[in-house]
């Protein structure tokens, strides 16, 4: 943990009015991304990324340090998806229509509707992997976190990081087949 | 060569650019002579490309500005939920308590009998909750030896000095508490005998309780009468001689279920 990570989770364990504000802003992105990696949808990645910051809001006096703060958000992140998971089957929700997009808007229809198309595939094929596997690709690919770092949030070995993450990418290889096939056949360039 | 095996087993390092210069060469060369690893690697190397190519859609800066104040918002409508699970949890917490200790008391608490058993030449004494018949009959019992006692006082043989009735007025009291938890619980109709003549004894039992402490002997002669009016002693005798016989199959179902 860093010392600017130190005085800032000091600050809120001693319940200083702006310090947890601080700690949301800096980490409420990486929160959502991964809370929306897992469920796929806006509606309940917002929900869950909140509950995850009251957890974080009640449990924070209890964290001693011993790993990173971003590691320690990650883990409550994981667990409270994974929790979720099990409860409730998300449903997917096309985030086109949620929420306006801070791309910059495409000239040409037809390849905003391939590209629309594609991202609803992806959404469904990372929907389709066990939360496991899909908690660990979304760590590494999304959130660009090293296997060690991911080892260290789900408490195994990165050796079982790695293989779930070999099965993680050939089960979407093949969930993406048939449109990869047909990209192929249309546009070499993939 | 290496083993085809040992080439995927760093297909994720690979892919994510984390492979050591020192492996990148031997791997490279493997593929170049593998082409079902090479075509593996492609193909996971593709996937990879097309899900970066696509990146999942973001949220505008609106929704950013706004977070933490629906963040705030949300955890100032939770607080009152949570204060009111707390105090819920807190109520079940007392009544469950309470509950257990009930239940934990009532079997504690119930009288019990100790039952001796051999094993080879090791005797053992185990204590199990009493039935209500045992409880009866040991009342019963209890009573007879104290009214008998009374019944056979000669004060004359005693002397003047010789009628000290602490021990019995103690004895009473013990009888009287026993006896009024008895009654309640000798209410089915199949029982309403031995309810009575509990009452009785509870009668008996209370006027030996205030007897005075030595030399009451007007009070000892009215027991006396007392005790052979009501027939006490032989209704205590044929009650116990019906307790002895084996039980009906309905008495038995009764008894059970009182128990």
């Amino acid at each position: 943990m860093t010392h600017e990570e130190q005085l800032l989770v000091e600050s809120v364990q001693r319940g200083e009015g702006p310090a947890f504000r601080d700690l949301v802003e800096r980490y409420k992105q990486k929160v959502y991304y991964l809370a929306l990696d897992m469920t796929g949808n806006h509606h309940d990645a917002e929900d869950l990324s909140q509950e995850v910051f009251m957890k974080v809001f009640t449990s924070i006096k209890d964290f001693r340090g011993d790993s990173k703060l971003s590691s320690w958000m990650y883990r409550i992140t994981v667990n409270t998806c994974i929790d979720k998971t099990r409860r409730k089957h998300f449903q997917l929700v096309e985030l086109h229509d949620e929420i306006q997009e801070t791309s910059p808007g495409k000239s040409n229809p037809q390849q905003d509707l391939e590209d629309r198309d594609v991202k609803q595939r992806i959404d469904q094929a990372l929907q389709k992997l066990p939360a496991r596997q899909r908690c660990i690709f979304a760590m590494r690919h999304y959130n660009e976190l090293m296997l060690r770092e991911i080892a260290e949030i789900l408490g195994i070995s990165e050796g079982t990081v790695k293989a779930q993450l070999f099965r993680a990418i050939r089960r979407l290889q093949k969930e993406l087949q048939p449109f990869r096939s047909k990209r192929t056949s249309t546009n070499e360039a993939l | 060569m290496k083993p085809c095996r040992e080439i995927r087993s760093i297909f994720i390092d690979a892919l994510y650019g984390a492979l050591p210069e020192a492996r990148q060469q031997a791997f490279q060369q493997h593929l170049a002579s593998c082409n079902k690893c090479s075509a593996a690697y492609k193909k996971m190397s593709r996937t990879l490309k097309v899900m970066s190519d696509h990146p999942r859609s973001e949220p505008d800066a609106k929704f950013w500005d706004n977070y933490w104040d629906r963040l705030s918002l949300r955890i100032e409508s939770e607080k009152p939920k949570q204060n009111r699970l707390r105090w819920i949890y807190r109520v079940a917490a007392v009544l469950f308590l309470i509950g257990a200790g009930m239940i934990l008391g009532r079997f504690t608490l119930r009288p019990t009998r100790v039952v001796t058993t051999f094993k080879g030449d090791q005797e053992t004494q185990v204590v199990v909750p009493a039935s209500l018949n045992e409880r009866a009959n040991d009342f019963l019992g209890r009573s007879e030896v104290l009214l008998l006692m009374i019944v056979n006082l000669t004060p004359d043989q005693e002397g003047s000095n010789g009628l000290d009735f602490s021990k019995q007025k103690e004895i009473s009291n013990t009888l009287i508490q026993e006896a009024s938890l008895l009654k309640k619980e000798l209410a089915q109709p199949d029982r309403r005998r031995l309810q009575k003549l509990v009452s009785d004894l509870e009668l008996i039992l209370m006027q030996i309780a205030n007897l005075e402490r030595q030399n009451d002997t007007p009070g000892i002669e009215f027991l006396k009468s007392g005790v052979d009016r009501k027939g006490l002693l032989l209704k205590i005798n044929l009650e116990r001689m019906r307790m002895a016989e084996p039980l009906t199959d309905n008495e038995s179902a009764s008894s059970k279920k009182s128990i």
